[in-house]
């Protein structure tokens, strides 16, 4: 509350000036915010409230916020510290990542020790909008989030790392788990649908 | 130490090269790759098209009611 009312002691000069940066910085992100919120509650309603919750949490620490900056990644790291403080409490929580996994992970994109998952691409002819839709809404709320990040907001890997205060190095080897992961659920179901993979399998090489 | 399969090289490459994380010369050695090798142009083409499957099947909500706005903006004013 310190903070809050630190905030409101604040000139009429700069409150013109913080309202328009709201506006014109803040406020044009508002659709891309929805879309991830509603990826990462699932459900429309707590995603207007999150959405209300990142806006005005935006707005209270907006003299922390340099003009002509990153506003998006400065509201996606908003709305994500949000999602978890608000909802995962709220046992709501998302599915939950085994991090010993990730570790697991953490250096084989790298080395010689990771395995991945090559679709064949005619497969993706095959592919209906809803399975893969509802393929990555079933990823663990930790993979659906760096997909979302980076294949459709576009983020790079130091955005990313900002946003989720992660390593970059934990942002690749989260991403390459959760394509995999991803590429793994839609290969059951192209194969469920008869699309199977009749290449023979590439022979693993051991270290 | 790099994976001596060279398909998993390629596709760490091609992520590395489509996630924007390369520099110019690197971008360039891609691209060339892309042209000379077959297998390599398989891999490229396959994860831009897993890619915009993706793009193309997530659900974008439709924009944002101007309702939403209102309420945010009124109860920044309430706060005021």
């Amino acid at each position: 509350m310190k903070d809050f009312y630190h905030f409101y002691k604040v000139n009429q000069e700069d409150r013109i000036r913080y309202d328009r940066v709201f506006e014109k910085e803040l406020l044009p992100h508002i659709d891309a915010l929805s879309t991830f919120a509603f990826h990462l509650t699932l459900n429309e309603d707590d995603a207007d409230d999150l959405v209300q919750e990142t806006y005005l949490k935006a707005y209270r620490f907006i003299d922390k916020y340099l003009e002509g900056t990153n506003a998006k990644a400065w509201l996606f790291k908003i709305l994500k510290n949000a999602y978890i403080n608000e909802y995962r409490r709220k046992s709501k929580a998302p599915a939950h990542v085994d991090y010993e996994d990730i570790v697991g992970y953490q250096d084989s994109e790298d080395s010689a020790i990771g395995e991945f998952t090559d679709l064949r691409e005619e497969l993706f002819n095959h592919m209906m909008g809803d399975e893969v839709t509802n393929a990555i809404n079933s990823l663990p709320v930790d993979f659906r989030t760096v997909i979302l990040l980076c294949d459709v907001e576009g983020f790079t890997y130091e955005e990313i790392a900002k946003i989720l205060d992660v390593p970059i190095g934990t942002v690749r080897s989260r991403l390459f788990r959760a394509r995999n992961v991803l590429k793994d659920k839609l290969k059951s179901y192209a194969e469920t649908m008869g699309f199977s993979d009749k290449r023979k399998p590439r022979p693993r090489k051991m270290e | 130490m790099r994976n001596p399969d060279p398909i998993h090289e390629y596709h760490r490459m091609v992520n590395m090269f489509l996630d924007q994380q390369l520099n110019d010369e690197e971008n360039r050695q891609v691209l060339h790759q892309a042209q000379e090798n077959p297998e390599f142009q398989r891999v490229l083409r396959t994860e831009q098209n897993f890619r915009e499957l993706i793009k193309k099947n997530v659900v974008h909500r439709p924009q944002v009611t101007s309702r939403l706005i209102d309420n945010i903006r009124s109860r920044i004013l309430k706060q005021e």
